[in-house]
């Protein structure tokens, strides 16, 4: 069988059953009814949108509504003062901070000014701030650096003004002291610097250290 | 919508027949078609495209029925295939025409939708290539295989 029949035998047997009839008039009433079941439901699902809708405006309205009314009901707790920091980085107030060097207890005082001036006094057993052994320097706290201060000894008779550095990290109300270096004499013993070193201060609003 | 379902509703059930080889199942095709064809009526702008879109839904359709029913056509295939057996048949005129439509029933898919479309739809090959979305040069080699595997059906057959 050559193509062009083979094209001719299958044109004609594809076409064979065209002679039977298709009900047309069924299928029209069967489309119609379909589409009119279509705009039905169509017209339901939007009902339903428009109700869903509807029904999350009236939650969330009632939700924002609870927790305003929550809010309202609700005490406001006074939040904890914030801790200034003084331009050195350090946070103003008293820093005060316990350590213990060759077994005795000892305290470091470190008051820190928001104008970069302050009072350092530190000591061990039978030490008090205020005495005329005891008393607490005048310094100047100058920035040297992230988390570095360097500390002088505040007295202009003196040459040598002995600057200790002090490297912390600030925080909450805490200051921890991760290193000092002092040349050990007179302001800060190397010793006591050594023994310091890892202290935590204790940032309060205390009043001013008395002086010599 | 009317004249348009008046026009072609006869032509697209026939098509549709030679594709899922069923009378309801190619009426339930054809009646989507025109179902999605009335969901976008609003965004049909030219007329000649409402033929090519019906056309294109009824190939696509068939095929989907084809392949949900498939388990079960296979049986119907076998029950006629033992149906038209008897050899006393063999000799009435039209049972080479059944014999040429059984072929195209075993037909891989792709290349009976493009005999179908040819032969019976009268086609171009640019068309079917648009309505199946596949090339021009594919729609020959399908066509090609596809005639060549009717005539060694029928050959076999006789």
């Amino acid at each position: 069988m050559s193509t062009d029949e083979l094209e001719l035998l299958l044109a004609s047997s594809l076409h064979e059953d065209d002679s039977q009839s298709v009900d047309v008039h069924n299928a029209r009433a069967v489309l119609r009814d379909r589409l009119e079941r279509g705009q039905r439901a169509g017209r339901r699902r939007a009902l339903i949108g428009i109700a869903a809708a509807v029904l999350a405006v009236v939650v969330t309205a009632s939700l924002l509504l609870t927790g305003l009314r929550h809010e309202e009901a609700t005490p406001v707790r006074p939040s904890p003062p914030r801790v200034a920091v003084s331009p050195s980085g350090l946070p103003v107030g008293l820093l005060k901070g316990t350590y213990e060097q060759d077994g005795l207890a000892g305290a470091i005082l470190l008051l820190v000014r928001a104008d970069g001036s302050g009072q350092l006094s530190s000591g061990v057993k039978g030490w008090q701030p205020c005495t005329e052994f005891g008393g607490a320097f005048g310094v100047e706290i100058r920035r040297a650096g992230p988390g570095r201060v360097s500390i002088a000894y505040d007295n202009p008779v003196l040459e040598d003004r002995e600057v200790v550095t002090m490297s912390f990290i600030v925080r909450d109300r805490s200051v921890t002291i991760v290193s000092l270096g002092t040349p050990g004499n007179g302001l800060l013993a190397k010793a006591s610097a050594d023994a310091i070193t890892g202290t935590v201060l204790h940032v309060t609003q205390a009043p001013e250290l008395c002086s010599l | 919508m009317v004249a348009v379902f008046e026009a072609h509703y006869t032509h697209l059930v026939r098509l549709a027949r030679h594709l899922v080889d069923d009378q309801a199942d190619a009426e339930d095709v054809v009646m989507d078609a025109f179902v999605g064809l009335s969901r976008r009526w609003q965004h049909v702008r030219r007329t000649e495209d409402v033929f090519f879109y019906l056309r294109t839904s009824v190939v696509n359709g068939s095929r989907s029925r084809l392949r949900r029913l498939k388990v079960a056509r296979e049986r119907r295939h076998t029950q006629l295939d033992r149906d038209a057996a008897p050899a006393d048949q063999a000799a009435m005129a039209h049972l080479e025409h059944e014999a040429v439509v059984r072929a195209l029933r075993v037909l891989p898919r792709r290349q009976r939708e493009v005999l179908v479309l040819r032969y019976y739809d009268g086609a171009s090959e640019a068309e079917i290539a648009e309505v199946l979305r596949i090339s021009v040069g594919s729609v020959k080699t399908h066509a090609s295989r596809g005639l060549h595997a009717v005539a060694e059906l029928l050959e076999g057959s006789t």
